[in-house]
Order: structure tokens, then C-alpha cells, then sequence
């Protein structure tokens, strides 16, 4: 599949993955997403945090037996030697408080560098799964700074140069914009018109719900999330009123998700 | 060797249960609760194990129970159950009544083979059969399936394994008898004598085992240490020789080894580097960068400084350790850059300008900003002074670090690790040129950090851990956001605990109602938006003193006496506490018999006198009996005496002397009648005996404690 057209903070938050892992029907899907993650972008000054990169998303419902086994052969497509590399798979449970979500899995580690997330989901948008899908993460910066041994992403060889030409790096192509995003995300957005937008996704997430129609509905969640974010890197909420702004968002989320539900449902009938 | 054994049809068993990699807390969890499942697992099926003989190996990949001498069948077992009473089954012949028969007829045995049995004193029938003893073998999947099912962890999940929950998915069983195989289903799966050897390391994917005995050399074989204490064995020894080899030695303060165990299967301690440039930073920042997280370990060379070399645990092939060596220096040396950025940009920022900042953050929604919270800090550190008499140098010491203390709470370090609060506040103190006691004292503010944790070292770090807590105790009690149950998110009982600790060991002797009564002001006069109406000192003591009373019971002190102590109602913990340990010394002594019995003859009659009565208002004139004026004397002479032994905290001698009150207080109850029928004589005979009562109520109530058990 393809990445999904609006802002989203991962993988996970693609309908591909949210809105498939409800039901009890099987579903494979993999794909590129972008992750836009305005907090932990650094000016392209620090060599591993990025308000922009990119995640592998797998999700497989439901779980297979071997999916470990799956997931080690596809290191070894990539050019991993397993046998001579210290592979692990080190406890991390992942929650998503916006999306209603949680699983128990590993973050996994190559030599020590974490490189993929690895989860079992157990619940999304507030509904217990009753087939259980996994997520594997595969974080594309990280494997190749490990695959190409950079100590910085943005001396990541993008493309090689063709006839003795240099190579285009990742800095290249990405460090300005890091630069002028992180500057946008914590300096410049309009933190009033970005308040105003949350209320007004909000209020059309509503619309589209009280319409029946929990995909356009969920694409407004994801616009509120983006606006969430953007709002926290401008540092104008309150550790208490991210508190209730992630409740707001969840609470959609949720709704969403039980709507995709009954209709799943009915058109099975 | 097995010869002698299978004469004796003894054989070992092994049931391992394979997972996907368990948490290192889900795998020490399996470890303490295994063997004991298995000991009741079998006992349940009457087959007769020695519990010594049951060993459990725990990996992140499997959980295996080894039980050596299984016996080859159950006990012959007896099923009994129970009939009439023997009175009504008999009649007076010995021959079996109506009664007795249709009971022996309805549990399928003849009226001739009833027993008589005694039950609870009494003599009934009992129809008592002998049941058949399986095999063993048989009765094993039972057995494994009860331990399977059975381990408890804090949290689980499911993936589709026959409904089953575990704390990650259970992907194998095997389980063997001896040389045979135990075959049954559980969790989805078919339980085979097929297990699996390291993920990476073993020459094949499975491993046949060949015998339970055989389990752990195949296992070896196949690259897996499956005994945790051998892995233990094998890091420490790596670690001392690996840090031996550079002069060195490791630290483990995070405690990370425990865990470590639990994440490798075929253990190897290697050693790595990190750029010398680094060891500018922090100790701290350092450890924390290689310890959180990643686990390694860090080294400190002979003079005590922090090495720029890590050691680190390898789960992987010792062959290949030059390139994964290398992998893990690159995330360190990442780890430690990310956290110089963070380091530097703090440095830019300096502890004025973080200070500044705290207004802009909340410290609490309805409690006001961080700067709110600074202030306060100061202004209960001078009152605290001023109560415990604080002066000098660590007076001062205590207020210039009171306006510091949560400036590094907006630090980029401490959030990007919060475990530092406190730590990089000092560092950041101290290398704008604050005095070294101003910066211990900031650093020293969250101690003690766990429970039974290290102490602040100094009078001013103490004095502001005092008044953080306190502040933090009458906030929420102000706003009603207690603990409940097993969330405590603001950690108040541990705050509590804490506070008592380092009042007793610095010798703090303050009235805690009243620092908790100005903390309380303190939020009023900054308009803090109090939700709670009631007056929350009274309860927020009440708390201090529960948590006091908890731990005290947790190491060992029997709750009476910690009751009996709070019943003299002292508003200091260090007082509290020397009560405590004074009542468990004197209730060993004969003397305290004589305490008990003097207060409780005149608690048990001052119980009766109404409030209007006054203990100061005995008038010598209406005394009738010597033995009113014996009392009245040893009322008098023992009070002052006590006062002043109380005050100076020398509560075993006060006890002491309180119980010599005794035979004046016989006396008096022996020889007088309180409740005379004259009202003058009635009420002067209650002021006495209350005036008695609560000079001995301010050493506690002794009728609360069991005298100490005797030596035999």
C-alpha cells in the first residue's frame, strides 16, 4: 500500500492499520509512512532526532506462529547477518493514548541499536481484539545508518553519484527542512489558528459521525492529532491540558472505530 | 547410574514451556512461582515428589521445571467419605441399622465394610475405598497443564493461542518422563520432547530431547545456558576479568545485572570505548547514558574516575564480538552526543534563566506554577529552621538551595531523563560557581528515592527533602487527589516514609502538624485553589503516621506496639520512634507489668469521669484514706520528673519511672471507693485518678502491647 495523504505520527495511525485491526476478518498490508512528529524535531543539528522520517509499517492479522521468524528473514533479505550480529528482542510495551490503543512486543535491537518495533496488539480505538493482529516498525534511518555504518542520518548515501559525481546524502535532501520545520514547529505556527482548527476538526469529525461515515470522520481525527502535536511543540499546553486534549482526540478515535465496527457488521449481513 | 534408579522406578521429568523473549520481570516472576506450582501440581495428583528435588530454569525463551526421583505410579490413595454417626448406625447387636446400610449401598461398598472413624469428637461411619494408582505418566499432562495454566504475571496478553494469556506468546511445549515423551495439547499447541536451541547460535532449529536428564548438556549443546544462576556466574566472572584486564572495576548503581541475566541465553561480557572527550560531562549523565536503556556496564579506574570504556553483555557469538562491539560503541557514542546536545544547550540557557522559566510551568493545575512551588520550598525551609533551630551555614546552605532546587526541571537533560532531577541542577549550580554545600543540597532533595534508598547526606539537603515532601503531602491532601489503592502518581506514601527517615536520623524533633499547618498557609497566600473544605492537617498527619506505622510493621516492629506508641499523641516522628523502640524494650522487663496494670486500673475509671472534670482540681482537703494522699504525692513528685525526661527524649527512663507508680495506685483502688456516693468526694476522687491517667497516657497505652515473650 501507500503512505497515507494527511499527517500522521506513525504507522499505526494509517487506516490501513487502525481501522483493519478492528475487525475479525484477516489482513496483511505493508507500506512507507512518513512520520511527522513535530516534538523531536532538533534545527538538523542532532544526528539521530527528526520531526520528519520514515517508518516500514507491516501489519499481519491475524499474528502468525512464526511471525519472528518472518520478521529475522526479512533482516537477513536486507543484507543483516544474523549469525554474526547480536539480535535481540528487548520488552516494550507500546501505548497509544490517542488512539485508544496498546500491545505488549519489543522494541528489537541489532548490536544494540534499536531498529523495529514489534507489537501484538491487544486493543485499538478502545475495542479488545479478538484476532489478534502484529505491527512490525521498521525504522528506515536507523537500518541504514546501521546497514551503511553512519554515525549521523544525514551522512546516509540517498542516492550514489553516477560517474564520479558525489553521492546525495540524506542531509541533502532533508536537513533544511528539518531546520526550517523545527523553527515552524516551535516558533512560528499560529497557535491561535491552530486552537481554532482543533475545535473545527473536531466539530467535523462530529458531522461526519452523526453522518455515518466513520472514514472521513477518521481523517479528522488525524488532522486534530497533527494539530495536538503542533500545539505541544509550541509548548502552549499545559501538562494538564494534554491531558484533556488526548482524552478529546481518543474519545473520537474510539468513536470511529465502534462506527467502522456496526457497519463492518451490517454489510456482512 | 539411571540402573539404580529404575530399580527403584524413579525418573526424572522435565516440562519446558517455550516462549517468544519473556520480560526480564515476567521471567524472574515464572522463576519464583514454578517450582512451588509444580510441588502443588503434584501433590495434587498424589504422586510423591521431595520438593528439594524440583529446580527451575528460567531464559528469556523458555520456562523449565526439573524434578529428580519422580516415583512411577501415584500413592495408593484412600477415598473416604463420611456417614451417620456410629451411635445410629449400629443397633445393639453390632449389626448394621437401615441407615448405615442404604448409606454403604449408596457409595457402592457392603454395611460390613463400613469403618468407624472419629470426626470432631465424635465417632461416625465412613464407606472408605481404595482408590487405583495410576501411572505417573498418565497423570503428567495434567500436572504440566496446571503449571502452565497457573503462573501469575503482572501483565498479560493473548495472540490467538487457544485463548490462552501469557506475558508473551507461548510458541513450544516438550515434556519428558524419563526417556518417554509426554504428549497432550494445551495453548493451541501439541506438547512434543522437542525443544529449541539459541535463536542464532544452535547448529539446528530443534533440539530432540533425549532424556529429562539430558535437557540442560543438549541445551548447551545448542547454545542455551538454560540455569540462570550459571549465567550469572558467567557475567560476573566476565565482568571482573574484562574490567580487571584495564586496571578497572564496574559499577552496576542502576542495579542492571538482574536483568541481564534474563536477556541473554548464551552470555559473553565484551568490552567497548567511547571518545575520551566525553568525560567532560557529568559522572552521572555517563552512567545513566550507558546504563538506562542500553545495560552496559561502566568502569571506574583505581583513583575512581569514570573510564571512557563500557563493559556490555553479548548474546551473540563471541566470534563476531570485534563488529558487534563496534555496532553497540556507535549507539553509545549516539546516546552520549544526543545527551552532550542536551548538556550544552542547557549550559546556554544557565540555571538563572531555568529558574525564570519555572513560572511558565505548571506545577500542579490547581496549585500554581513551578515558581509558586520554589517559593514556597524557601519560605517553609526558614520556618523549619526556626523550629528545629537551624542556624549558621546550613541555614543558609538550605534557603539558597530551596530557590534553586526546581530550576532543572526545565532542563533539556532532565527531560530527556527525569532520573537526574535533582542531580543536574547541582551540576549546573555548581559550575555557575554556587557553594558546594548549596549544590549537595539540590542534589540531595528527592532522597531517598526508593524505599530503603540512600539518605541526603547533609543538614541542608535534609532540611529541604523535609520541606519538598511536606509541601507535596499537604498539596494534594488540599486539592483530594490521595492515593488510592495501588496508584499513588504524586508517590505520597513513599514521601511520607521518607520524611519520618531522615527526621529520626538527623534528629529532626519538630511538631509535624504545625510545619503541615504552615505549608498549609503557605498555599493560601497564593490564592492556591483549594477544593478541599476540610481542614486537611489533622488528616494529612493521620497519613504520615499510617505510612510511618506500615513501615515500621514491614521491618519487623508488631503493629500494637507502634499503636500503643501513637496513642500518646506526639506530633513529632522522631519522638514516635524513640516511644516505639523504648516501649519494645521495657515491655521485656518485669516493670512493665506494673505500667500496664497501674494504667489500665486508671484509664479504665478516668473513662467513666465526664470532660467537665478537672485533673488539676484535686483539692487535698477532702482526702478520707492515706492511700488518697499516697497517690495525690506520687502524682505529684513522678510528674515534673517524667515531664523532664520525656523532654529530653529518654522515654525508657520515663517508662521506668511511670511504672513505679504502681503500688500507690493498688493502694488507692484497694483502699478508697471512687464513686463515693458524695458528689465533692466522688469528683475529687476522678480529678486524682485522671491526673494519674494522663501522666502515664503521654508514654502511649500499654494495654495495647503483649508483654515481649519470655526466654525460655
Amino acid at each position: 500500500m501507500q503512505p497515507y495523504h494527511t499527517e500522521v505520527g506513525a504507522g499505526t495511525f494509517n487506516p490501513a492499520t487502525f481501522l483493519r485491526c478492528l475487525d475479525d476478518r484477516a489482513w496483511r498490508a505493508a507500506y512507507v509512512e512518513p512520520s511527522i512528529r513535530p516534538t523531536d524535531g532538533r534545527y538538523g543539528e542532532n544526528p539521530y532526532r527528526l520531526s520528519h522520517y520514515y517508518q516500514f509499517q507491516v501489519i499481519l492479522k491475524p499474528a502468525p506462529a512464526d511471525c519472528q521468524d518472518l520478521y529475522l528473514r526479512s533482516l537477513a533479505e536486507l543484507g543483516v547477518d544474523l549469525a554474526a550480529h547480536d539480535v535481540r528482542f528487548v520488552e516494550d510495551d507500546w501505548e497509544g493514548p490517542t488512539l485508544g490503543a496498546w500491545g505488549l512486543g519489543w522494541e528489537v535491537w541489532i548490536d544494540g541499536m534499536e531498529i523495529t518495533q514489534f507489537t501484538y496488539f491487544q486493543q485499538v480505538g478502545g475495542i479488545d481484539l479478538s484476532l489478534v493482529p502484529v505491527e512490525i516498525t521498521y525504522g528506515l534511518e536507523r537500518i541504514a545508518m546501521y546497514l551503511q555504518k553512519k554515525n549521523s542520518v544525514y551522512d546516509l548515501v540517498w542516492a550514489a553519484g553516477t560517474d564520479g559525481a558525489p553521492a546525495t546524502t540524506y542531509g541533502d535532501v532533508y536537513q533544511t527542512n528539518e531546520a526550517q520545520f523545527s523553527r515552524y514547529n516551535f516558533e512560528i505556527a499560529d497557535t491561535a489558528l491552530l486552537l481554532q482548527h482543533f475545535t473545527d476538526f473536531e466539530q467535523e469529525c462530529e458531522r461526519c459521525l452523526a453522518a455515518g461515515l466513520p472514514r472521513p470522520a477518521y481523517d479528522y481525527v488525524l488532522k486534530c492529532s497533527h494539530t495536538f502535536n503542533l500545539l505541544d511543540s509550541r509548548g502552549v499546553i499545559s501538562v494538564t491540558d494534554r491531558t484533556g486534549y488526548i482524552a478529546r482526540v481518543r474519545n473520537l478515535a474510539r468513536r470511529c472505530a465502534e462506527m467502522y465496527l456496526s457497519l463492518r457488521a451490517s454489510e456482512e449481513q | 547410574m539411571p540402573a539404580g534408579k529404575e530399580i527403584d522406578g524413579l525418573r526424572d521429568f522435565l516440562f519446558e514451556i517455550g516462549t517468544e523473549e519473556l520480560p526480564a520481570a515476567a521471567a524472574a516472576a515464572a522463576l519464583s512461582q514454578a517450582g512451588a506450582l509444580a510441588a502443588e501440581a503434584f501433590a495434587a495428583q498424589t504422586v510423591s515428589i521431595e520438593p528439594e528435588k524440583i529446580t527451575v530454569w528460567v531464559t528469556p525463551r523458555r520456562i523449565a521445571v526439573y524434578v529428580r526421583d519422580v516415583p512411577a505410579s501415584q500413592e495408593p490413595g484412600e477415598i473416604v467419605q463420611r456417614g451417620p454417626r456410629a451411635g445410629a448406625a449400629f443397633d445393639a447387636d453390632g449389626k448394621p441399622t437401615g441407615a448405615a446400610a442404604g448409606f454403604a449401598r449408596s457409595k457402592g461398598v457392603e454395611p460390613e465394610e463400613l469403618q468407624v472413624r472419629e470426626f470432631k469428637g465424635q465417632d461416625f461411619v465412613f464407606a472408605v475405598k481404595t482408590k487405583e494408582a495410576l501411572p505417573t505418566q498418565a497423570v503428567l499432562p495434567a500436572i504440566c497443564r496446571q503449571i502452565l495454566e497457573n503462573i501469575r504475571f503482572g501483565k498479560t496478553m493473548g495472540w490467538g493461542g487457544g485463548g490462552m494469556r501469557f506475558s508473551r506468546p507461548v510458541r513450544w511445549l516438550a515434556a519428558k518422563f524419563g526417556r518417554d515423551t509426554i504428549a497432550f495439547e494445551a495453548a493451541g499447541l501439541k506438547c512434543a520432547g522437542v525443544s529449541r536451541g539459541h535463536r542464532f547460535l544452535a547448529p539446528s532449529a530443534t533440539v530432540e530431547i533425549t532424556g529429562a536428564a539430558d535437557y540442560r548438556t543438549q541445551l548447551a549443546a545448542a547454545g542455551v545456558i538454560v540455569d540462570q544462576e550459571e549465567r550469572r556466574r558467567i557475567i560476573l566472572e566476565g565482568l571482573a576479568t574484562e574490567a580487571g584486564k584495564q586496571g578497572a572495576s564496574f559499577i552496576d548503581p542502576a542495579g542492571e545485572l538482574e536483568e541481564v541475566i534474563y536477556l541473554v541465553e548464551n552470555p559473553s561480557v565484551h568490552a567497548g570505548v567511547f571518545a575520551e572527550a566525553h568525560l567532560r560531562l557529568p559522572d552521572m549523565v555517563l552512567i545513566t547514558a550507558m546504563q538506562s536503556h542500553q545495560r552496559y556496564f561502566p568502569l571506574r579506574a583505581e583513583d575512581g574516575s569514570l573510564m571512557a570504556s563500557f563493559l556490555y553483555v553479548m548474546n551473540g557469538d563471541p566470534a563476531s564480538a570485534g563488529q558487534i562491539t563496534d555496532g553497540n560503541q556507535r549507539v553509545l557514542e549516539g546516546r552520549i552526543e544526543d545527551a552532550e546536545f542536551s548538556f550544552d544547550k542547557d549550559l546556554a540557557t544557565g540555571i538563572e534563566a531555568m529558574t525564570a522559566r519555572l513560572e511558565a510551568v505548571a506545577f500542579h493545575r490547581r496549585l500554581g506554577s513551578l515558581a509558586h512551588k520554589a517559593s514556597r520550598l524557601w519560605s517553609l525551609v526558614e520556618t523549619f529552621a526556626d523550629m528545629v533551630n537551624l542556624c549558621g551555614p546550613d541555614r543558609k546552605a538550605a534557603a539558597a538551595a530551596a530557590k534553586l532546587a526546581k530550576a532543572d526541571l526545565v532542563s533539556v537533560m532532565v527531560q530527556e531523563f527525569p532520573d537526574l532531577q535533582g542531580y543536574m541542577g547541582s551540576v549546573y549550580a555548581g559550575m555557575e560557581g554556587f557553594p558546594a554545600d548549596v549544590c549537595q543540597a539540590v542534589a540531595e532533595q528527592y532522597m531517598p528515592v526508593a524505599a530503603g534508598g540512600a539518605l541526603p547526606a547533609s543538614v541542608p539537603g535534609a532540611v529541604l527533602a523535609i520541606c519538598d515532601r511536606v509541601d507535596n503531602i499537604i498539596g494534594a491532601f488540599s486539592v483530594d487527589e490521595l492515593p488510592t489503592g495501588s496508584r499513588d502518581p504524586y508517590g505520597l506514601r513513599r514521601a511520607a516514609a521518607g520524611l519520618a527517615e531522615i527526621s529520626s536520623s538527623f534528629g529532626f524533633d519538630f511538631d509535624l502538624t504545625a510545619l503541615l499547618a504552615a505549608a498549609r498557609q503557605l498555599f493560601i497566600d497564593q490564592k492556591a485553589d483549594i477544593v478541599r473544605e476540610e481542614y486537611p492537617v489533622g488528616p494529612a498527619f493521620e497519613f504520615v503516621l499510617d505510612r510511618i506505622q506500615q513501615r515500621q510493621v514491614e521491618q519487623g516492629t508488631p503493629v500494637e506496639l507502634v499503636e500503643a506508641a501513637r496513642a500518646a499523641g506526639l506530633t513529632s516522628t522522631l519522638r514516635l520512634l524513640l516511644l516505639t523502640r523504648a516501649l519494645d524494650e521495657f515491655r521485656a522487663q518485669p516493670a512493665f507489668e506494673d505500667l500496664h496494670t497501674a494504667y489500665f486500673r486508671c484509664s479504665k475509671i478516668a473513662a467513666k469521669a465526664g470532660a467537665e472534670i478537672d485533673p488539676d482540681s484535686v483539692d487535698e482537703s477532702l482526702f478520707a484514706a492515706a492511700a488518697e494522699e499516697e497517690l495525690h504525692r506520687a502524682v505529684l513528685q513522678l510528674g515534673p520528673r517524667i515531664a523532664e525526661l520525656t523532654a529530653a527524649r529518654q522515654y525508657g527512663e520515663a517508662l521506668a519511672l511511670a511504672a513505679t507508680i504502681r503500688p500507690a495506685v493498688d493502694h488507692f483502688f484497694d483502699d478508697v471507693l471512687v464513686m463515693a456516693k458524695e458528689e465533692d468526694l466522688r469528683r475529687n476522687r476522678l480529678a486524682l485518678v485522671l491526673g494519674a491517667a494522663r501522666m502515664l497516657a503521654q508514654l502511649g497505652d500499654p494495654m495495647r502491647v503483649a508483654a515481649a515473650p519470655k526466654e525460655a
